[in-house]
C-alpha cells in the first residue's frame, strides 16, 4: 500500500515529473547517442577489413593493426606467400592513414594503393563510376562525394597531388576513416617508397581453415605478421574502443551526475510537497525504512521512465540518421542499453541516498501543526 | 492494561521548548491516567500545551522530563524504531486538518495503518468494512479524498485511527476545521464507536459541546492541570451559525472594525470574513448568556 501511494503521488505530479523524465531523458540520450555514435564508427572500421575479401592479413613482424598503423613488406614476400600450401592467391595493397582534401575539407582517411584488375583490397560496391584506378584517378566514398560537393570528374588532393574522382563506392564511409582507393603508384611516389606493399591479402583454398594458414605463412615466411581477418577486426576494435573508453567513461559520468542531480531535485521538490504526507505517515508507525522506500521507488520511476524516453528518443534519432545521408554511422548495441540501465539504476539510488536524510528529518510530532 | 494502570499514564511529565531564559515550558508536571474505555476531553486557552500534551501521550515527542506509559510500556527510552511499532498498534490519531493522504482512496486510507499490524491489509479488510459501514462511507470508499466534504474526510480518518483495533485515540480539535453541526456529529460517531469498543479517547477542543460526551474534562492552563474555573462559562453567540463559544476557551476570534467575534470553527470565520455585513447586526450580535450549558 505504502508502494502504492508512492507510485500514485507520483503520477499525480504528473506534469512535474514527465518534466524532469524528458530533462533526464535527454541526458541518457546524450549517453546513448555518444555510444551508438561510437560503436557504429568502430564497426565501421572494421567494415573495410571484412569486405576487402582477404582470410588472411600478411603483414610488417611486430604490427599487428591497420587501424593508426603503417606497415612495410618486401615486394618479394608476396612470391613466398603465393607458394604457401593453403594459398589460393595473395594480392598486395599500399596504405597510409592520412589527410584527403576534398574542396576544401580535410578528411582523415584509409588511403589504399591498388593496381588496375586487383579483387583483393579493391571497392567492393559501386554508387557510381568505376572501382578500377589508373594513375591519377581516385575512387571516393559516395556519401563524401555528397558531402562535400566534390563528383565524378571533381578532383580531390592526396599528399601534393590532384586526382580526378572516377568513382564512388559504397559502404567505405564513416567520419572519422572513409577509405579512398588511389592507384599503387601514386601512393607510392608520395611516399617516395619503392619495392615495398603494406598489406597482403590472403584468400585461402576450400578446406584449409584460416587460422591455420595464418600460423602456416607466420611459419614458412620470414619477418612478417599473419593474421585472420577475425583477429585483425578484432585486433584494430579493441584499439578503437581503448581510446574512446575513457573519452565514453567521462561523458557517460557527466551525463550521470547531471541526471543525478535532476532525478535529485525533482525528488527533492516532491519530498518537500509531500512532507506532511511524510509525517503523517511516520506518525501512523510507519519505519524511516518503509518511508525511504517509498522515495526510492519514485526516484526509480522516474529514472526508469527517463530510460525509457531516452531508448525510444535514441531509437528515433537513429533511424533518422540512417535516413539521412548516413554521415555518422549510429549502432545502438546490447551493450550499451544494459550500461544506461545501469546508469540509471545507480542514478535513482544516488539521488535517493542524496534525500535520506531529508526523509529521516521529518519529524512525526508535526503532524498536529498542520 | 488493565484499568487500573490505564492505556496512557503520564507521570511529572515536563516537555520544554528551546533553552536557557528563552525555553518554554509547554508542559509542566503534568500527571494523568487515562483508562481504556474512558473518554477525556481537555481544553484551555491556545497556547496552554494540549497539543504538546497529546504529542506526548502519542509518542510522536519525547519528554524533557517524567514518564510516559503506553499500553503499559514506558516509552521514555524507547529508540525510534519501537516507538514507531508501539504507535501502529496502539495509537490512533485524528488531525485537525484530517491528513489523509490524496493518492489513496478512502477506503486504502482506512486500510493503510493495516499494512503494520499483524495480517497486514487482507486481514482488516473486513474490519474497515465495518467501520466504514458504521461511519457511513461505504458509498465513497472508492473516492479520493478531494472530493470529500470535511465532514466525511474526519470520519475516514476516525476509521484509519480505528483500524487496527488500538486501545488509544488522540484527537487534536477534531472538529476544529467543521461547522457546528457536521462537528458534533463527527464527534458522536467517534464517541459511540469508543465506547462499543472500549477504546480510550483523548480529545484536544475548544468546543464546549464536546463536553458532553466526556467522562472527565482537564483543564490546562500553562502546561498544567488546573482545576476547572469556578466561575462559569461565558458564553458567547458565534455570529455566523448562532452557536454558542465559551469566551474564554474559544480559539477562533476576529476583531472586525473594533469589535471582536468569537467563532466554533474556521469555517463560520471564513464565511464570515468572505461578507462581514451579512452578520454583523446592531449590538445583539454579542450577547452574554451566563450560566447557560
Ligand atoms: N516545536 C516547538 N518549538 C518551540 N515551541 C513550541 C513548539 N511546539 C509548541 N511550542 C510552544 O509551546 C507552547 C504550547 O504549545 P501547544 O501547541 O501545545 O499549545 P496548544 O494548547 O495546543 O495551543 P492551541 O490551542 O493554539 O493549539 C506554545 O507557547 C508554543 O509556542
Ligand atoms: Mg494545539
Amino acid at each position: 500500500m505504502i508502494v502504492r501511494w508512492a507510485v500514485v503521488s507520483l503520477l499525480q505530479a504528473r506534469l512535474r515529473m514527465l518534466a524532469s523524465s524528458l530533462a533526464v531523458a535527454a541526458a541518457f540520450t546524450l549517453v546513448f547517442m555518444f555510444r551508438a555514435v561510437w560503436e557504429g564508427e568502430t564497426r565501421q572500421l572494421a567494415t573495410y577489413l571484412e569486405r576487402a575479401g582477404a582470410d588472411v592479413w600478411v603483414m610488417q613482424a611486430g604490427v599487428s593493426n591497420v587501424h593508426m598503423a603503417s606497415s612495410f613488406v618486401g615486394r618479394a614476400k608476396r612470391r613466398e606467400v603465393e607458394s604457401v600450401e593453403g594459398v589460393r592467391a595473395a594480392a598486395a595493397v599500399l596504405y597510409l592513414n592520412s589527410m584527403v582534401t576534398f574542396s576544401g575539407q580535410r578528411w582523415f582517411c584509409y588511403i589504399v594503393g591498388i593496381e588496375p584488375g586487383q579483387r583483393l583490397g579493391a571497392p567492393w560496391a559501386m554508387a557510381e563510376g568505376r572501382g578500377q584506378v589508373q594513375p591519377g584517378e581516385v575512387v571516393v566514398p559516395g556519401v563524401l562525394a555528397r558531402v562535400s560537393g566534390v563528383g565524378l570528374g571533381g578532383s580531390v588532393k592526396v599528399g601534393d597531388r590532384d586526382l580526378l574522382v572516377v568513382g564512388l563506392s559504397e559502404e567505405t564511409f564513416s567520419a572519422t576513416n572513409p577509405v579512398v582507393f588511389v592507384h599503387r603508384e601514386d601512393l607510392a611516389d608520395l611516399l617516395w617508397l619503392e619495392g615495398y606493399d603494406s598489406y597482403l591479402l590472403v584468400q585461402a583454398n576450400e578446406g584449409t581453415a584460416p587460422g591455420e594458414l595464418a600460423r602456416r605463412i607466420e611459419a614458412e615466411v620470414d619477418a612478417v605478421e599473419a593474421m585472420t581477418t577475425e583477429e585483425l577486426v578484432e585486433s584494430d576494435t579493441a584499439l578503437a574502443r581503448q581510446m574512446g573508453t575513457q573519452i565514453i567513461a567521462l561523458m557517460t559520468g557527466i551525463c550521470a551526475a547531471l541526471a543525478t542531480l535532476l532525478v535529485g531535485f525533482t525528488m527533492y521538490v516532491h519530498t518537500a510537497r509531500l512532507g506532511t504526507e511524510l509525517a503523517v505517515l511516520k506518525a501512523m508507525g510507519f519505519q524511516r525504512g518503509h518511508v525511504y522506500l517509498a522515495v526510492v521507488v519514485q526516484s526509480s520511476l522516474v529514472a526508469a521512465s527517463a530510460f525509457g524516453l531516452a531508448l525510444a528518443g535514441t531509437a528515433i534519432l537513429a533511424s533518422l540518421t540512417r535516413g539521412l545521408a548516413t554521415v555518422v554511422a549510429v549502432r545502438l548495441t546490447p551493450g550499451a542499453v544494459l550500461e544506461v540501465a545501469g546508469v540509471g539504476a545507480l542514478v535513482a539510488i544516488v539521488a535517493s541516498l542524496l534525500l535520506a536524510r531529508r526523509v529521516a528529518s521529518v519529524e512525526p510530532a508535526t503532524v498536529f501543526r498542520t | 492494561m488493565t484499568d487500573a494502570s490505564g492505556v496512557v499514564r503520564t507521570r511529572d511529565l515536563v516537555r520544554t521548548f528551546g533553552e536557557g531564559r528563552r525555553a518554554i515550558r509547554a508542559v509542566d508536571g503534568v500527571s494523568l491516567t487515562v483508562a481504556s474505555g474512558e473518554i477525556v476531553v481537555i481544553m484551555g486557552p491556545s497556547g496552554s500545551g494540549k497539543t504538546t500534551l497529546l504529542s506526548l501521550m502519542g509518542a510522536l515527542l519525547r519528554p524533557t522530563s517524567g514518564t510516559v506509559e503506553i499500553a503499559g510500556q514506558d516509552v521514555t527510552g524507547m529508540p525510534e524504531a519501537r516507538l514507531a511499532r508501539l504507535r501502529a498498534r496502539n495509537v490512533g490519531f485524528v488531525f485537525q486538518g484530517f491528513n489523509l493522504l490524496d493518492a489513496l482512496t478512502v477506503e486504502e486510507n482506512v486500510l493503510l495503518p493495516a499494512q503494520l499490524n499483524d495480517g497486514g491489509i487482507g486481514a482488516a479488510r473486513s474490519r474497515a468494512e465495518e467501520l466504514l459501514g458504521r461511519l457511513e462511507l461505504l458509498d465513497r470508499r472508492t473516492a479520493r479524498p478531494a472530493t470529500l466534504s470535511g465532514g466525511e474526510k474526519q470520519r475516514v480518518a476516525i476509521a484509519r485511527a480505528l483500524i487496527n483495533r488500538v486501545p488509544l485515540v488522540l484527537a487534536d480539535e477534531p472538529t476544529g476545521n467543521l461547522d457546528s453541526q457536521r462537528g458534533a456529529e463527527v464527534t458522536m460517531r467517534l464517541h459511540d464507536i469508543a465506547r462499543d469498543e472500549g477504546c480510550a479517547v483523548v480529545i484536544v477542543t475548544h468546543d464546549p459541546r464536546i463536553e458532553d460526551v466526556a467522562d472527565r474534562v482537564l483543564w490546562l492552563e500553562d502546561g498544567r492541570v488546573r482545576d476547572r474555573r469556578a466561575d462559569p462559562h461565558v458564553w458567547v453567540r458565534d455570529p455566523v451559525c448562532g452557536m454558542q463559544v465559551d469566551e474564554w476557551t474559544a480559539g477562533i476570534r476576529l476583531t472586525h472594525a473594533g469589535r471582536d467575534y468569537l467563532f466554533c470553527s474556521e469555517r463560520c470565520r471564513e464565511r464570515f470574513l468572505r461578507e462581514p455585513g451579512a452578520y454583523v447586526q446592531d449590538g445583539g450580535d454579542r450577547h452574554r448568556n451566563e450560566g447557560v450549558s
